[in-house]
């Protein structure tokens, strides 16, 4: 009588047990805080399975379980955002840095420092990039993700690279060139 | 196309998402153009850093709380489609739990082991229930230590739902008064635990969150600081608490969550008071200690005229220092 909850528990978990990394690592990267990316995560799942139901077998379930993943952060995100006002906005507008500078010479990176410029990355530019970058989405399935046109995906992805330069650009003027490094990523820029 | 538009198509290119007839156009211009096919370069190299990103682990910890929140709440969604299909078959269910337990406790006779059982209600399933989520704790042994599965209870308790019952006091059913706590209830609290829900009061320091507090409910009892479980206070925001009102104050304690909800115990009529923290040893954990089928343990007692609950991920001996802390405070 009850070995259909039983399936669908199972079968939930089958599909959504492997991706509970890329999910967590992704809602680190967005709240930058473990307790709320844990949260998250738990109010996600939750989430997914009690609508498990309404998911079309054989569609993309990763996607699925990061567009309810991403409902649920931007909801917290804005309710955030209208408690605190000096909350970083969604796509934070700052004066736009010299490109040329970031082309001109040969740059060393670190990959600690890549990820704290990604850190500083408003949402709406770093979940895009986290996205396509590191999960590897399709620009089509990071519109369905994130609810927004495929265009728009373009145009985010196009100004969260350019931002991202920046940041470094900016890091680089901070640090002392010639300086040696122990362990990271070198990245000419 | 000249510079401008194939910069703007460079990021299109590297990801592979473009027509054939841009992938033509573009090459073709970086062909003959040394400082975009610089740029593609560039964003080449940042996008294999980007990639070379290790995303942090999932923590075992939630890992397991997330699969233990999705058996429980499957026998939650089977409890709903129980009562659904059943109609009236689980109060009648619930009528024998309730006879069953009466009769239990009218015997007179000293029960060794007073009990706190979690029982589910899927009927078939109760059979199989799993060791960790029939716990009952011993008496006169240290605290925590689990003990057999109240046969009684879980026999009475075949198709009877969700059902938690504390007892105390175990000599007669004149001295024994239980807690019924709907299934509903725990669920309530266990919700509010888990929303990211806005916190009102944002100080850390808990004199002032007694202060806040205390203008608004007339409760000027200071809030536990949790100092030696390394525990710090998020915040608090004012809450609802069977019907009242009530504080709920947020900490993190190693890494976790724990909410605490403080308010007058008249509202839960027949909670465990605790006296100190000597009655607490002395006295079965589980009075006032309950593991709910998602994986959070909720503590449920009263001290000094306050009622306690405090609900979170942590384990149950953590759990049980946290309430002898609020004790002996």
């Amino acid at each position: 009588m009850f070995g259909w909850k039983k399936d669908k528990s199972d079968e939930f978990m089958k599909l959504a047990a492997p991706v509970m990394d890329s999910l967590y690592g992704t809602a680190l990267k967005l709240t930058r805080e473990e307790e709320a990316a844990r949260d998250l995560v738990q109010d996600a799942y939750l989430k997914a399975f009690k609508y498990f139901d309404t998911f079309e077998r054989g569609t993309n379930f990763k996607a699925w379980l990061f567009r309810i993943m991403t409902r649920l952060f931007y909801d917290a995100y804005r309710a955030k955002r209208r408690r605190d006002s000096t909350f970083m906005p969604l796509e934070e507008e700052r004066a736009p840095g010299n490109i040329k500078d970031a082309t001109a010479g040969e740059r060393l990176l670190l990959s600690k420092e890549l990820e704290a410029a990604l850190n500083e990355l408003p949402p709406d530019f770093k979940l895009p990039l986290v996205l396509c970058d590191i999960q590897e989405f399709s620009y089509q399935e990071i519109a369905e993700v994130m609810d927004v046109p495929i265009g728009t995906v373009m145009s985010r992805l196009y100004r969260a690279r350019k931002r991202l330069r920046e940041i470094i650009v900016s890091q680089d003027q901070i640090r002392k060139p010639g300086k040696s490094y122990k362990g990271g990523v070198v990245i000419p820029l | 196309m000249d510079c401008r538009e194939t910069e703007k198509l460079l990021s299109l290119y590297l990801d592979g998402e473009f027509s054939d007839t841009e992938k033509i156009e573009i090459d073709e211009h970086l062909s003959g153009c040394q400082r975009c096919q610089i740029i593609l370069d560039e964003e080449r190299e940042l996008k294999k850093a980007i990639r070379s990103i290790r995303l942090q682990r999932t923590p075992v910890d939630l890992r397991e709380s997330i699969e233990r929140s999705i058996s429980g709440e499957r026998r939650v969604i089977a409890f709903h489609n129980v009562l659904k299909l059943a109609g009236g078959f689980g109060l009648v269910a619930l009528a024998v739990v309730s006879t069953a337990f009466i009769t239990h406790s009218m015997t007179g006779k000293r029960t060794a082991t007073p009990e706190l059982c979690v029982a589910r209600n899927d009927t078939p399933a109760i059979k199989t229930l799993a060791p960790a989520e029939s716990r009952t704790y011993s008496l006169h042994k240290s605290p925590l230590v689990p003990v057999a599965l109240n046969k009684d209870f879980a026999t009475g308790a075949q198709g009877a739902g969700v059902a938690l019952k504390m007892k105390t006091g175990m000599r007669t059913s004149r001295n024994t008064h239980r807690v019924r706590l709907s299934p509903r209830m725990v669920e309530n609290l266990v919700a509010d635990y888990l929303r990211p829900l806005p916190v009102e009061f944002k100080d850390k320091d808990p004199g002032s969150a007694a202060q806040w507090y205390g203008g608004k409910t007339g409760l000027y009892a200071p809030p536990p600081k949790f100092i030696n479980h390394g525990g710090r206070m998020v915040g608090g925001r004012m809450s609802r608490f069977n019907g009242g009102d009530a504080v709920q104050l947020i900490y993190s304690i190693k890494g976790k969550r724990v909410t605490l909800f403080m308010f007058n115990p008249k509202m839960m009529p027949g909670i465990t008071h605790v006296k100190g923290a000597a009655a607490l040893t002395a006295r079965d954990a589980s009075d006032i200690i309950m593991s709910t089928p998602g994986g959070r343990v909720v503590a449920l007692f009263a001290h000094k005229g306050i009622g306690y609950s405090v609900i979170s991920d942590q384990d149950e001996k953590t759990m049980f220092a946290l309430v002898q802390s609020i004790v002996r405070q």
